[in-house]
């Protein structure tokens, strides 16, 4: 028995996205590493347009959205059980468990068996096999069963310790406590809420377990039978659900985040052609950010001109520009929607960044890791990947950092990949490859327009207009301080 | 909930601190020189400030203001009243502090590495907190009884003793004092336990609380023998006929824990409790300063007999300040007779705001410190220092006086300016319709005619903010500024204003 997946229609493409990927493109401010786990495992492109489908449908879809969001905190259930199972130190305990992750199991497979015959083919095929399992007579009442004994399993949960010098014996007994009574006299003075929960976690250790057993007998001998009955039923696959169904829950809440935000939102269109065509692309990580005006800007690479220098003034967007790119061929990759007026994207094999890293380099300098992380890149993508380099080689003398990039160049332009790649170098012009800059309005005090469009060869930086873009210069000065107040 | 003498209704949980207004009241109480009083009429350093805190925050209603007048009124009539509740909250304010340190001092020498340490630190803290609990409840009784000895009247007074009678008669409290009462013994050891645990579907114990609590014999001989005798034979009592597992001695290390995790929740929250009940009395010894320098405010003018009243309080929009013999607090605390102060009469009602002018020395700057004055210590619930006053309510009181040159570091006329400038735009930044600015000299730092013109659109713009002004200036303004709603006001060699 195996359970049908949520992602894929068969199997996985085999290729998978560095969880760095995500990182550097701030993707893991919305996605939860579960997510980013189920992300990074790509599909055949096959099913990306029915990974599309089922969103759709459960964006418009409240009780099943409901339903999923459900199943997804049973389905953490379902792994802490297992996870205890694991460590389980005697057979009272497993069993013990044991009744608790099979009901818990019945539960996720009763709830899922309610979902709607609809959303597409994985939903669809996910409902149906739930369906059929509540259909099996045998499945129902191991599935009763199971319940049964977890409500005995509960009864055993509370019990009293009494402990006199080093002497100690275990008993049920369930009267108040001096707490209990405490916090009914805090409410009965309208006291503030009090939340005397610790964080304890301290494991019965075999003896007590059996003691615990020896107090309910009846009970942990029916659990017993029904582990030495049903000890291979619980099906291990089970667990990729819990990956599966947050990764469906938070692309949902990204969406509807972004829906709120008034932002476009759209469906890419997969093409065979090489080719990423984005219109009014954005980055969603601005969302972060209160009171950012978000500039749109467009995308275009082709199987002709799959590399771009970007170019142009510190603060003027080539980042954010790099990480929309990025996001949009990431979600398209997952089946979601991209920040974007309109997408046509080409299903990359992977996705590649290479971004400027901070730790300490204590055994290769940092150059010789930019080449080392570089090195690894191309001997990864394969021909077909999207490469997003964020000023490599930025941290060596420049004429180094340019023989460096002109050589990256020549092994990237013609290999198949698409490849944007941000840099402040000048002299690359040999490369022979088109550049792209980010707008600044020359009549308007050099004021960032975050527009990126093509230019002919890399433009230099200004490194004076960070202070007008912190209003430190006389004019913004002079505007902040008018004294105009008086004229309300 | 707090009770509170200086508040009726206000929540007095908003700390001082928060205020939005703070700085500019920091100006304001600095302009108009109250710091320099409230220090030389305070007892202590810590009563002045207190007080400074309060008339920095000054009060927008008038049921508020006179909850305040008449505690303040009853303790100028049972000084007695006002001594004895200052030395009970003496106690109660270091209550809580003491309590904390103690429970610091259980850690001197680090945190236990057993878990016999860890259970013996933890009933320390305990034993501490049932002591603490125990404590505040008890000073429901002794405040109850200092304030029944008076024959009170105001609602502040009357107030907290039926409070206190109230909590006297609650049955919840009597009960977190018979639980902290358990607590009293010297150690953990003097005790048997009874420990309910929870355990959840994976059987980790997930909360331990504590059921019972019974001392065992005292510590006597006899009493240590059959505690010892308890250690060794296990004979513990027989509980009840609730069937029992004997889990042995093997455990040791375990009931330790379990049993430190319930003594811990317990502590947790015995802890919020009294800290909550004491929150009820919180700051209230703070308060008692401030009626203190309220008392020994009226004291002084009494003795110098010099006039003083509460004044009727108007509504903001009575837009009124009508002061019969008003003079300066300074003037009297720099050893001055109140037969040689000069008192003004000063009407200003309805109008945009108020142009001060007249020859130096002349009783300008004494003026407009009287009248901010007035307006701060009316709504403080203080007595003004005049015969007779009618007040409306400000919503702020912002001061620009060009005498105050502390902050500025450039000593060239160029850097003064711009200083003022900046005061004045920040001062714009803050204000609320209802607000009063009180401008001395300002812009006297540039040239007159630049200044006045500078003055006057700013002047122009107050009113249309909904905002009152009180201008004095040597700067030719009077003639720029033709507005009928405008108050011209000038000062003769004699200190007596004239209206032009």
């Amino acid at each position: 028995m195996s359970y049908p997946s949520l992602l894929f229609s068969d199997r996985p493409s085999g290729q998978r996205i560095s969880p760095q990927v995500f990182e550097d493109v701030k993707l893991t401010a919305f996605f939860s590493e579960e997510s980013v786990d189920a992300m990074r495992v790509l599909s055949l492109p096959a099913d990306i347009p029915i990974r599309q489908e089922l969103l759709r449908f459960l964006s418009g879809n409240d009780s099943a959205r409901s339903t999923l969001s459900e199943l997804s905190g049973i389905a953490a259930e379902i792994q802490r059980l297992w996870g205890a199972l694991q460590e389980v130190k005697c057979e009272n305990e497993r069993h013990y468990v044991y009744v608790g992750l099979l009901a818990a199991v019945g539960d996720f497979a009763h709830l899922a068996a309610s979902l709607p015959d609809a959303g597409g083919a994985l939903l669809r095929r996910f409902g149906a096999y739930f369906r059929s399992l509540s259909c099996d007579e045998a499945w129902s009442a191991l599935s009763r069963e199971a319940a049964e004994l977890r409500e005995r399993a509960r009864e055993a949960q509370h019990e009293t310790f009494r402990m006199s010098g080093d002497n100690l014996w275990m008993r049920p007994d369930y009267r108040e406590t001096y707490t209990d009574r405490l916090l009914r006299c805090a409410g009965e003075l309208e006291l503030p809420p009090i939340n005397p929960k610790r964080e304890l976690n301290l494991r019965l250790d075999p003896r007590m377990v059996n003691a615990l057993a020896r107090l309910h007998p009846d009970s942990f001998l029916a659990f017993r039978d029904f582990y030495s009955r049903n000890g291979n039923s619980f099906d291990e696959s089970i667990l990729s659900y819990r990956f599966e169904l947050e990764y469906y829950l938070e692309a949902l809440r990204l969406m509807a985040r972004i829906t709120a935000a008034g932002l476009p939102l759209t469906w890419p269109q997969l093409t065979k052609e090489r080719c990423i065509d984005i219109r009014g692309l954005y980055d969603i990580s601005l969302l972060l950010k209160d009171g950012v005006t978000i500039v749109p800007n467009d995308a275009l690479f082709t199987e002709q001109e799959p590399f771009f220098f970007l170019t142009g003034a510190n603060g003027g967007g080539k980042t954010t520009f790099l990480r929309a790119l990025g996001n949009a061929v990431l979600l398209t990759l997952a089946g979601c929607p991209v920040c974007a007026e309109s997408a046509v994207v080409f299903p990359v094999s992977n996705v590649f960044t290479h971004f400027p890293q901070d730790e300490r380099f204590e055994t290769e300098g940092r150059y010789a890791d930019e080449q080392r992380r570089v090195g690894e890149i191309l001997a990864a993508h394969g021909g077909s990947s999207l490469i997003l380099l964020n000023e490599t080689y930025s941290t060596t003398n420049e004429e180094l950092a340019v023989s460096s990039t002109l050589a990256l160049t020549e092994k990237l332009k013609d290999s198949g990949s698409f490849t944007l790649y941000i840099t402040h170098q000048h002299g690359l012009e040999e490369a022979k490859v088109p550049f792209l800059s980010v707008i600044v309005d020359q009549d308007d005090e050099n004021r960032r327009t975050y527009r990126i469009a093509r230019k002919k060869e890399a433009e230099s930086s200004f490194a004076a207009d960070i202070l007008r873009l912190y209003g430190l210069d006389g004019e913004s000065l002079l505007r902040r301080f008018p004294g105009k107040e008086a004229d309300r | 909930m707090r009770f509170s003498l200086l508040y009726r209704n206000d929540e007095p949980e908003r700390e001082f601190t928060v205020s939005p207004l703070r700085s500019a009241m920091e100006e304001t109480i600095y302009d108009l020189s109250i710091d320099k009083a409230v220090l030389e009429l305070s007892a202590t350093g810590e009563a002045a400030a207190y007080s400074l805190e309060v008339l920095k925050n000054p009060l927008t209603s008038v049921e508020e203001i006179e909850y305040r007048q008449a505690v303040l009124m009853d303790f100028v009539a049972f000084p007695k009243l006002l001594e004895e509740l200052q030395e009970i909250f003496r106690n109660y304010d270091t209550l809580q502090s003491d309590w904390r340190e103690m429970q610091a001092g259980i850690y001197t020498y680090g945190v236990p590495q057993t878990a016999g340490g860890i259970l013996d630190a933890t009933y320390e803290s305990l034993k501490l907190t049932a002591a603490f609990a125990r404590r505040t409840v008890s000073y429901f009784r002794s405040v109850y009884e200092t304030v029944g000895r008076y024959e009170v009247s105001s609602d502040g007074l009357k107030g907290i003793r039926s409070y206190c009678r109230e909590m006297m008669e609650n049955r919840s409290l009597d009960e977190i004092t018979e639980i902290s009462e358990i607590f009293e013994k010297e150690t953990v050891e003097s005790y048997r336990f009874k420990v309910r645990t929870e355990t959840d579907d994976t059987l980790r114990i997930t909360a331990a609380s504590l059921q019972e609590a019974i001392e065992l014999e005292d510590s006597s001989i006899g009493g240590k023998v059959k505690r010892l005798a308890a250690k060794l034979t296990k004979t513990a009592p027989p509980a009840d006929e609730t069937p029992e597992v004997d889990m042995g001695e093997f455990h040791l290390e375990t009931a330790k824990t379990i049993l430190n995790e319930a003594l811990s929740e317990l502590f947790t929250v015995l802890s919020s409790i009294a800290g909550n009940i004491y929150e009820f009395f919180r700051g209230l010894g703070g308060e008692l300063g401030f009626y203190d320098t309220g008392v020994r405010y009226v004291r002084r003018l009494q003795q110098e007999g010099a006039p003083m009243c509460l004044p009727r309080l108007l509504p903001r929009e009575a837009d009124c300040f009508r002061t019969w013999g008003l003079y300066d607090l300074h003037l009297l605390l720099e050893g001055m007779t109140i037969g040689q102060i000069v008192r003004n009469d000063v009407t200003i009602v309805g109008c945009d705001g108020t142009l001060i002018r007249g020859a130096n020395s002349t009783g300008k700057t004494c003026t407009i410190r009287s009248i901010g004055a007035a307006i701060l210590f009316a709504q403080a619930g203080l007595p003004v220092c005049a015969e007779r006053a009618e007040i409306s309510l400000r919503e702020a009181l912002f001061c620009q006086f060009s005498s105050a040159e502390k902050d500025f570091e450039a000593t060239d006329a160029a850097g003064r300016f711009e200083g003022e400038v900046k005061e004045v735009a920040a001062i714009l930044r803050q204000i609320t319709p209802w607000s009063l600015i009180l401008f001395n000299e300002t812009f006297q730092t540039t040239s007159y005619a630049e200044g006045a013109e500078g003055m006057a659109s700013i002047l122009a713009a107050l009113p249309r903010a909904g905002c009152r002004y009180i201008f004095v200036t040597h700067m030719p303004i009077f003639d720029r500024i033709t507005d009928p709603r405008v108050l011209k006001l000038e000062f003769g060699r004699d200190y007596r204003i004239t209206q032009l």
